[in-house]
């Protein structure tokens, strides 16, 4: 027997007001305080109160008729919560919905999960932990910079910017390193956040000590991606109780910021302790040989290595890289050179699984270095230089060393010519695809029948060398692009 | 053979509602008691709670009956039902509420998930007092609880 049942019909409400009259009344309303415009908008209200609506067959007995219940109150935690995860992410601070009452306020910061802090205060007090109790990501690095060291009450400000690292310094700080927070009060910060019971996954921090690393790996065991800035050497001895590690990535030195330094013992300690990391960064880092082939041998399942801005002025390190048994990618970033001194050829020998190398906003100037970079990463399967400064045709036909190459990407090599790239991807016998983006000695009329011959073989070409007369040809008529001229003129 | 559940609503107006297999399995408490080894022709009398009374469990009834038929009449009626937003009709977004509560306690999925939708809708853009008023909350954070959580210094990153 299936269910059937009168439609309901709908009581008109006798009093409808329109929602004009609320905004109305507390947009005109003189006083600025919160709750005396709430009391007013109430007030205005009041007379609907009075009415009941009309019975019908359908009982319509809210009995939470009166206009003095919270109607929210009865809806549990878990209703509301849902609600409240349908809503937008409100950016507008004015619109947010954790501003109602205590109790939305406390649901709005379970649902966070990502933070960036700015005020280190917020965390000692405790505040910050038991607002977002369910934060999973954490960045304190802007936070341990000190806003106002200087007793001078209003400094001239000026904003630093450094990546995703800003602060205000003023204009007669000389050394920045006054600005960071004191390693204590970094550390008492971490042991906060490690009480505060968050399954915490990763975190960003400048200028902690191992016992504050401790102190947080104790309680967030499941800690998966750690970036440790002005990190040294004594710090590492902590990081060990960090199992979980997937995700490290050391700042030692940054340049005009902070010294720190991150050698060999710290580099030995960290593959020790670290067996299970996946991704590595060193950036900043001092170390030679011994440090590297110490974490090749030990983190077994690295698979991406990024040597960024390196310090290694030792030199040797190449050599290391062939003891890394899974690595797949290797990444060096703003190095000033490759290696000073990579050792014998005889000694360096290629990485086994290496199967992409990056070389980024490097200088490649060092010829000695980058021989002996591409002696190691000769079983490469993908190659990318950008922005690289040095790379004439002499340097790149090293890159003839190069075995397996099946795609290459090359941007803003502004001295390669034509004849230099020729000569080195016919090398190739394996090469499927290309790209070749702004680099403005490569024109296309140097284009050889061997080569143009090569292009109509590849899977894939992207062939954009020449993006200046490119862009010019583009704004031809337009007017735009020209020097000088005039814009406005006079009346 | 069919197996009868009966909805025995206690409070201002008592009924019992009968509900067909087709109907009763949409509730997540009840559909289980199909898969029991009850004897067949036995009447199951479930008892449900004096908070909700008979003509909310009315409304829940038509939403399954109509997606139970899968009538062409259900798209409209979601829309009428479901937007309180386009209307502000405050009977409606209580009924709205009640209906939210009981389909959670009836373990109805879908339906919670369609009104806590709708009223999230009806949130949407509106500012803390105009929610405050709408629905009596009692603002009790301090100004200065409100200032610092306006301008704390912490920047989101979203979820």
């Amino acid at each position: 027997m299936s269910f059937r049942e009168k439609m309901p019909t709908s009581p008109k409400s006798p009093l409808r007001r329109r929602r004009s009259s609320w905004t109305g009344s507390w947009l005109n309303h003189p006083t600025t305080s919160f709750k005396e415009v709430v009391s007013a908008v109430i007030q205005a209200q009041s007379p609907r109160s009075t009415s009941k609506p009309q019975t019908s067959d359908f009982d319509f007995d809210f009995n939470f008729d009166s206009s003095k219940v919270d109607r929210t109150l009865s809806l549990p935690d878990s209703l509301l919560l849902r609600i409240l995860q349908k809503l937008p992410d409100s950016r507008n601070n004015n619109n947010d919905v954790s501003l109602v009452c205590k109790r939305w306020l406390s649901l709005q910061g379970r649902r966070l999960r990502t933070l960036k802090l700015l005020d280190y205060d917020f965390l000692l007090s405790e505040k910050l932990v038991s607002r977002f109790p369910k934060l999973t990501s954490i960045d304190l690095s802007n936070a341990c910079m000190n806003p106002n060291p200087n007793p001078n009450p209003n400094p001239p400000r000026i904003l630093l910017c450094h990546k995703s690292t800003s602060c205000h310094v003023s204009s007669d700080s000389s050394n920045w390193e006054d600005n960071l927070l004191p390693s204590e009060v970094i550390d008492r910060g971490l042991r906060v956040l490690g009480r505060g019971s968050c399954d915490l996954l990763k975190l960003v921090v400048t200028n902690a000590t191992e016992l504050g690393l401790l102190g947080l790996a104790e309680h967030c065991s499941d800690l998966q991606e750690l970036e440790l800035r002005k990190c040294n050497d004594n710090l590492l001895r902590g990081i060990a109780a960090c199992e979980g590690l997937r995700v490290l990535r050391l700042v030692g030195s940054v340049e005009g910021l902070y010294t720190s330094s991150v050698s060999d013992i710290g580099l030995t300690i960290l593959a020790q302790g670290c067996k299970g990391l996946v991704k590595l960064e060193l950036s900043g880092c001092e170390g030679s040989f011994d440090g590297i082939k110490a974490i090749g041998q030990c983190c077994e399942v690295l698979e991406e290595l990024t040597i960024c801005d390196h310090r290694m002025d030792d030199g040797g390190w190449l050599a290391g890289l062939s003891y890394f048994g899974s690595l797949k990618r290797l990444r060096v970033l703003s190095c000033r050179k490759i290696d000073s001194s990579p050792g014998p050829e005889k000694m360096l020998r290629s990485c086994p699984g290496l199967e992409s190398l990056e070389l980024v906003r490097s200088c490649l100037n060092d010829k000695e270095g980058l021989r002996a970079l591409f002696k190691v990463c000769d079983g490469v399967k993908r190659v990318y230089i950008q922005d690289c400064w040095g790379l004439d045709d002499d340097s790149f036909s090293l890159a003839k060393a190069f075995r397996k190459v099946r795609f290459v990407s090359l941007e803003g090599c502004s001295v390669l010519t034509t004849g230099g790239l020729e000569s080195v991807i016919l090398h190739w016998e394996e090469l499927e695809s290309m790209r070749v983006v702004s680099c403005k000695n490569i024109k296309d009329s140097e284009i050889s029948p061997a080569l143009s011959s090569l292009f109509s073989l590849l899977k894939e070409l992207t062939w954009r060398p020449d993006t200046r007369s490119h862009l010019s040809s583009k704004l031809e008529g337009a007017g735009i692009g020209k020097r000088g001229g005039k814009f406005f003129k006079k009346r | 053979m069919s197996k009868i559940i009966v909805l025995k609503c206690v409070g201002h107006n008592p009924k019992d509602f009968e509900l067909d297999e087709a109907v009763a399995v949409q509730f997540g408490c009840i559909k289980d008691l199909f898969h029991s080894d009850f004897d067949a022709e036995s009447k199951i009398v479930v008892d449900v709670p004096m908070k909700f009374n008979s003509y909310i469990i009315g409304r829940i009834l038509e939403f399954c009956s109509s997606r139970a038929s899968f009538s062409s009449d259900r798209a409209y009626w979601e829309q009428d039902f479901f937007h309180p937003c386009r209307e502000p009709n405050q009977r409606k977004r209580k009924e709205l509420i009640a209906i939210m509560e009981a389909s959670e306690y009836l373990g109805m999925e879908s339906l919670v998930e369609l009104t806590t939708q709708s009223l999230a809708n009806y949130l949407k853009g509106k500012n803390p007092l105009t929610i405050r008023s709408l629905w009596k909350v009692e603002g009790d954070l301090t100004a200065e609880e409100e200032a610092k959580a306006l301008a704390m210094g912490v920047a989101k990153l979203g979820h």
